[in-house]
């Protein structure tokens, strides 16, 4: 056997099973494949060794309590979004019903200032009489 | 069969809102679904954190189990890519750690005396840096058939491939494995 037969039939070699005789033969003469076979069998308990391992105890408890919070704060996530938006569309009218009431009211006032002031009999005088208040001071 | 028979009353009870019956599920296949992560992950508090992603995963998209395959094939499936997914931002998390996380616990269990520790970090590394060599889809099986002790029919409903086809993977992931080992 030479080092690459050896390699092939340590790769199908199943764990626990017997080696050869003439693996065997052939480890007795090289030094490499003893030391594959050795970094082999490490690497192997290595894997057993993390195989080995225990889940928490806890994880049946922490799993329902996240899926508990997970709910909660998916409620929460649906709620903010809504809340937002009611509260951008409440802004939305108070800010528009402002500019609106503000725009009414003027130009009420402007229309009503051009129409006094053009179309009175003496146009413009009551008005600029009441601006500078003429009557008072001449008397 | 009649775990199969109780995996269905439990999901059946599940679905239509006992959120308790999730607890006899969870006890049956937390270890299984735990040493499936630790065989790609390697670190038993990120396969803790991952065992209970992947439970909660599971009980809350139990919907969509059709039933076209075994109950446990289909955990495994999911595992297995919840898995590979959490490899793959550990990698990109760990390009932007600026300490190398391995080498402070080194230093500080040499300062211990913790020989115990020293050993299962070196273990540690040495398994990651083998089973990174393999590629995708033979490091599954290679999970899924040492780490889980399936058979290899069972790895290939998983995996969706034929038990010959499982066999020539694990073949090739253990030649893998040689090259690295000689090289270490």
């Amino acid at each position: 056997m030479n080092c690459k037969n050896f390699s092939k039939a340590l790769a199908t070699l199943n764990q626990g099973e017997e080696w050869s005789p003439a693996m065997k033969a052939h480890l007795a003469v090289c030094h490499e494949c003893s030391l594959l076979a050795r970094n082999c069998a490490s690497f192997l308990d290595a894997v057993e060794v993390e195989k080995s391992f225990q889940v928490s105890p806890f994880t049946a408890t922490r799993v329902l309590a996240k899926m508990e919070a997970q709910s909660k704060s998916s409620f929460t996530l649906v709620l903010k979004p809504s809340l937002v938006m009611v509260f951008t569309i409440a802004f939305a009218i108070g800010l528009s019903g402002t500019w609106f009431i503000s725009n009414t009211k003027n130009s009420t006032r402007n229309s009503d200032i051009v129409t006094d002031y053009f179309t009175e009999l003496n146009s413009g005088y009551f008005i600029e009489q009441s601006w500078i208040n003429i009557d008072d001071y001449e008397e | 069969m009649k775990h199969e028979a109780d995996d269905n009353e439990v999901i059946a009870r599940i679905i239509g809102g006992d959120k308790e019956a999730c607890t006899p599920l969870v006890q049956r296949y937390q270890q299984k679904i735990f040493q499936t992560c630790i065989g790609f992950l390697h670190d038993e508090d990120e396969a803790q954190d991952l065992t209970q992603e992947v439970l909660i995963k599971i009980c809350r998209s139990l919907g969509q189990f059709k039933e076209q395959s075994a109950f446990s094939t289909w955990i495994y499936r999911i595992t297995i890519n919840m898995a590979i997914n959490r490899v793959r931002k550990l990698k990109i998390k760990s390009l932007f750690k600026p300490i190398d996380d391995n080498t402070k616990v080194l230093s500080y269990s040499s300062a211990e005396q913790s020989d115990g520790r020293l050993m299962r970090l070196e273990q540690k590394q040495m398994i990651q840096k083998a089973l990174g060599k393999l590629t995708s889809t033979q490091r599954k099986a290679f999970v899924l058939s040492y780490y889980r002790d399936l058979s290899n029919k069972e790895v290939g409903e998983i995996m969706n491939l034929s038990v010959g086809a499982i066999e020539s993977l694990i073949y090739r992931a253990r030649l893998r494995l040689q090259e690295v080992l000689k090289n270490n």
